[in-house]
């Protein structure tokens, strides 16, 4: 069982897996090209959420539930992790106005 | 298979025998949710120093319970295999609540020193330290994470904890941004991990790897993945630009919390997966490791030479340790794990003084890490100058302190499992460090600076001054915390 059987027409897990590739590169370059906090934030998540596609495809694949529980787990996480990311980043706008992470740089040497 | 015909065969028995494997990270969890409801019922004045003795209540609770179990129950897995009770999750139970406890004993005065609520800040200690228990017992690709995120986000919070702070705020802004991305990276390595073993459970893991599956590309990328996300988490070079900024920016005793606490969380997540999960890939990850050892000793020693700052020093210095730390876990086996485990747990107490003397010395504007703030130290209160000469000698290596016999197990351990060149890198630079660890006594031991007397809590001397005496005596008399180290290593010591 290496394949999707959506609507009759059979697609291919690896097509999935490229997808969440695709997912996860754009994240990562996301993360490290991008300035604004915020969006530095939704590009994590874009990450997370390539690794957990990864994961239910793979569980579709081996026919084994533990790829979904893990999936169902990361999200409940990274809601979580986005809680928190969000308040922080609140707090910091309102004390000073930081559309720019080159400008959270107090702390160097 | 529905709901109906799984739970009669889990049974009460069985679940009290999985609720035992965890009772320290359980009793924890439930002193944390009493600590909770106390802090919403307690009258505001009462409630600080309530929560303290609750948090500090259930963390000798969990330390007992598993020096309990240490001695006297067998160790096994729990909850169809995600968890263990062995004895390597003892050890860093233990480690894990005595560090709570010396975090709890220097934070009460430093946090009303600074105006800062209580409650909240223990609890969200307790929370971080149930995190590095979960991913010290886990033996489940899933609880790994759970653990890790959950040590982590708790640990956002706490380092923007000094809120009016603007360097707190930023501190927490780049720990959350660095940790999420590096979080994202062990989550995607792990997810192909899954995808090539079929499994989470790491000893299926180990299983399946050994036999087909070996040479699968996704397997080696997942590994690298993993690899890159767990260097972020212990501060190894190259993925250690976080670090400095962090330290410097967060309040002092969540920088001596996680400086010890993370570091030894993430150690036993890398034996936990590399090691226990991936035996037969050793040369691969062996490889990825010790290139990020190579880099973490020399990153770490250079950069610490030129800090003003004492926390960014210590925290160049943690990343120096870091590497070393990686040589034990690059040779494992008996000797090396043990290496790890017992230079781990003193670390703890070195590490955690040298900071706790610097928490005697913030006021009420801010934190005072400047090297030029601990002039005049011994004039002002020469016990605590004395201790602070005793963590330096000790994070230098020299004897008979513990940071010399830690090195000793470390490169002994290294040499004897053929990483010589790495272990003569970790001499020269072991010699580098001395530079930087002596320069933070000139200040301390000289007669200009500040006079007035320097006043320290009840709580934080018992603190330091046990840390001080154990980072002797542990060295002294290293046999009983080294035959603890290698049993501890058991699990994963092999023959």
């Amino acid at each position: 069982m290496s394949t999707f059987d959506a609507g009759g027409s059979q697609l291919d897990t690896s097509w999935f897996l490229l997808l969440a590739a695709v997912l996860f590169i754009l994240g990562t370059v996301g993360v490290l090209v991008r300035r604004n906090p915020l969006v530095i934030l939704i590009c994590i998540e874009l990450m997370l959420n390539a690794a957990n596609l990864t994961l239910v495809a793979f569980s579709r694949q081996l026919q084994n539930l533990e790829g979904q529980l893990f999936a169902l787990m990361s999200m409940t996480v990274a809601a979580a992790e986005a809680v928190v990311g969000l308040a922080i980043l609140v707090d910091i706008f309102r004390h000073r106005d930081a559309e720019d992470v080159d400008d959270l740089s107090e702390l160097k040497g | 298979m529905t709901l109906a015909e799984v739970l009669p065969t889990y049974g009460w028995s069985q679940a009290l025998a999985d609720l035992g494997q965890i009772s320290p990270i359980a009793t924890l969890l439930g002193f944390m949710l009493f600590a909770i409801v106390a802090d919403l019922v307690i009258p505001p004045k009462r409630r600080s120093g309530v929560v303290a003795m609750i948090a500090v209540t259930g963390l000798a609770y969990s330390l007992g319970t598993a020096a309990y179990r240490w001695l006297y129950e067998q160790g096994g897995p729990a909850y169809s295999g995600m968890a263990t009770g062995d004895s390597f999750a003892l050890f860093f139970d233990v480690l894990f609540a005595s560090l709570g406890i010396l975090t709890v004993a220097i934070s009460h005065s430093y946090l009303q020193k600074r105006g800062m609520r209580e409650g909240e800040f223990h609890i969200l200690m307790l929370g971080s330290i149930i995190g590095m228990m979960v991913l010290a017992s886990a033996t489940s690709l899933v609880t790994v994470f759970l653990g890790l995120e959950l040590l982590s986000i708790a640990l956002y919070i706490a380092s923007g904890f000094a809120r009016d702070d603007n360097r707190s705020q930023e501190a927490a802004a780049k720990y959350l941004l660095v940790g999420g991305f590096a979080s994202a990276f062990v989550l995607y390595g792990m997810a192909l991990v899954y995808g090539a073993a079929g499994t989470t459970l790491i000893p299926e893991i180990a299983k399946q790897v050994s036999g087909t599956a070996a040479n699968n590309p996704l397997l080696t990328l997942g590994i690298v993945l993993m690899g890159v996300g767990f260097a972020f988490k212990v501060s190894a070079a190259p993925f250690h630009m976080w670090t400095p900024d962090v330290y410097q920016g967060a309040p002092i005793p969540v920088t001596a919390f996680m400086s010890v606490g993370t570091k030894a969380a993430a150690f036993a997540m890398i034996i936990r997966v590399f090691a226990g999960g991936l035996p037969h890939l050793a040369p691969e990850w062996q490889a990825l490791l010790a290139f990020v050892a190579a880099t973490s000793m020399v990153v770490g020693n250079l950069m610490a030479i030129t800090q003003s700052s004492l926390k960014r020093l210590l925290a160049y210095s943690g990343v120096a340790q870091a590497g070393y730390v990686l040589i034990g876990v690059i040779a494992g086996g008996k000797i090396g794990l043990a290496a790890v485990l017992y230079y781990l747990f003193v670390y703890m107490f070195m590490n955690f003084g040298a900071f706790a003397v610097v928490t005697l010395l913030a006021g009420p504007d801010g934190d005072r890490d400047r090297l030029s703030d601990l002039s005049g130290l011994y004039r002002r209160n020469w016990p605590m100058a004395v201790l602070m000469t005793i963590f330096m000698l000790s994070l230098a290596g020299f004897p008979p302190t513990v940071g010399f016999f830690g090195k000793l197990f470390l490169f002994t351990a290294g040499v004897s499992a053929g990483y010589t060149w790495l272990v003569v890198l970790a001499l020269i630079m072991s010699v580098v460090s001395v530079y930087y660890y002596v320069r933070v006594l000139v200040p301390v031991w000289s007669t200009t600076g500040r006079a007035e007397p320097l006043r320290a809590s009840p709580s934080s001397t018992l603190a330091i001054v046990l840390s001080g005496v154990l980072s002797v005596a542990l060295g002294l008399y290293p046999t009983t915390l080294l035959v603890a180290a290698q049993f501890g290593a058991l699990p994963y010591g092999g023959p």
